[in-house]
């Protein structure tokens, strides 16, 4: 039995083959991408472990067994909600303060700023447990306007949310999804 | 009156490596002043030293994992394969603060490697919850090539366990020549 290890970027790195009750390291060398048995210069460790090799290497294909697995490369850590330049940009985005003015709800106006003001002095951002209440108070603005929002007014919406790296979008009613 | 023979504990008790070892057989090695250097037992892949052990410990509060990185080999074999063998990984915890129960409890994960080479995940622990101080080990039976080697030990929450307030790891292992 064969035992792998990939590098970050899903490259093989090190082989181990068992024998007996434990694992042996193959010469194995992630750089010319082969085993190179002239590494091992003491004769006894050579034999022993290229021989479980070679029993283990019977009718395999090598390019197969050996191949990168890139798909084990993990995914890259999105960058953390920039709530700070998320309320900059939405301050200074003339369709936001008018949705903000023209919204009959004028009390969730002000809830979803009391709500999201803080956010982007704190180094955490907004806690997961208030983001249904920021949802909800965004989604009674909406639903104090008189008119649907525009397309292009919503992708606005997102391309803020976007730039900011928010962890939530605005669906084509413009409602926050998470 | 017969004369008792005493059968030596070692096989081989020379400068020089072995050339022809069998499983079980257990060198000498001496230096060139004739000191001893260390014991070996060859295992039918490699000559394995006397047992050592490495620790390393964590002592902050909120620790999750604990980690010795770079520990180099004190003897490294000048003309031979040289590396570790890790035989064991051992881990203990104390828990701080409560949760520690079926449903809150730590996943242990063990990795190690020849630095700076990205580590080799070797075992788990699944399931582990702390009732005071507890303590858990693995066999590990893996060769590690190289000069300088990491080890860690990551404690992966499920559920929501209290805070370990201790955290320490151990390797015991050989060296390889």
């Amino acid at each position: 039995m064969l035992k792998r290890s990939y590098d970050s970027n899903g490259e093989l790195s090190t082989i181990h083959i068992q024998i007996g009750i434990y694992h042996a390291q193959v010469p194995y060398s992630p750089i010319s991408k082969s085993v190179e048995w002239q590494s091992i210069v003491y004769e006894p460790t050579k034999q022993s472990i290229q021989s479980a090799w070679d029993d283990w290497a019977k009718d395999k294909d090598l390019s197969v067994e050996l191949a990168d697995r890139t798909d084990l490369s993990p995914a890259p850590i999105a960058p953390s909600p920039d709530w700070a330049a998320f309320n900059r940009l939405a301050a200074k985005n003339n369709s936001i303060t008018q949705i903000l003015t023209a919204t009959t709800n004028q009390f969730a106006a002000i809830q979803l700023q009391l709500i999201g003001s803080p956010a982007g002095y704190s180094v955490n951002g907004l806690a997961k447990e208030d983001y249904p209440l920021f949802q909800g108070a965004w989604a009674q603005v909406i639903a104090g306007l008189a008119a649907p929002l525009a397309p292009d007014v919503i992708t606005e919406l997102n391309a803020i949310a976007t730039s900011a790296n928010m962890d939530f979008t605005f669906d084509s009613q413009g409602l926050i999804v998470y | 009156m017969p004369q008792k023979i005493i059968t030596p504990a070692f096989n081989y008790d020379q400068q020089t490596v072995p050339a022809s070892p069998t499983s079980g057989q257990v060198w000498r090695e001496r230096s060139t002043d004739n000191n001893v250097v260390e014991g070996w037992s060859w295992n039918g892949t490699y000559w394995l030293s006397n047992t050592k052990y490495v620790t390393s410990d964590v002592t902050t509060s909120s620790g999750l994992s604990a980690s010795r990185s770079g520990f180099p080999t004190p003897y490294v074999g000048s003309q031979l394969n040289s590396g570790v063998f890790i035989l064991y990984h051992v881990v203990s915890g104390a828990a701080a603060t409560s949760p520690q129960d079926i449903n809150n409890y730590w996943n242990i994960r063990f990795a190690a490697g020849a630095t700076p080479i990205s580590s080799i995940f070797t075992d788990e622990i699944p399931n582990a919850w702390l009732v005071g101080s507890e303590s858990f080990s693995k066999a590990v039976n893996l060769a590690i090539i190289g000069s300088s080697f990491s080890f860690d030990a990551f404690w992966v929450k499920s559920g929501t366990p209290g805070n370990l307030g201790r955290a320490s790891q151990s390797l015991i292992y050989s060296l390889i020549r």
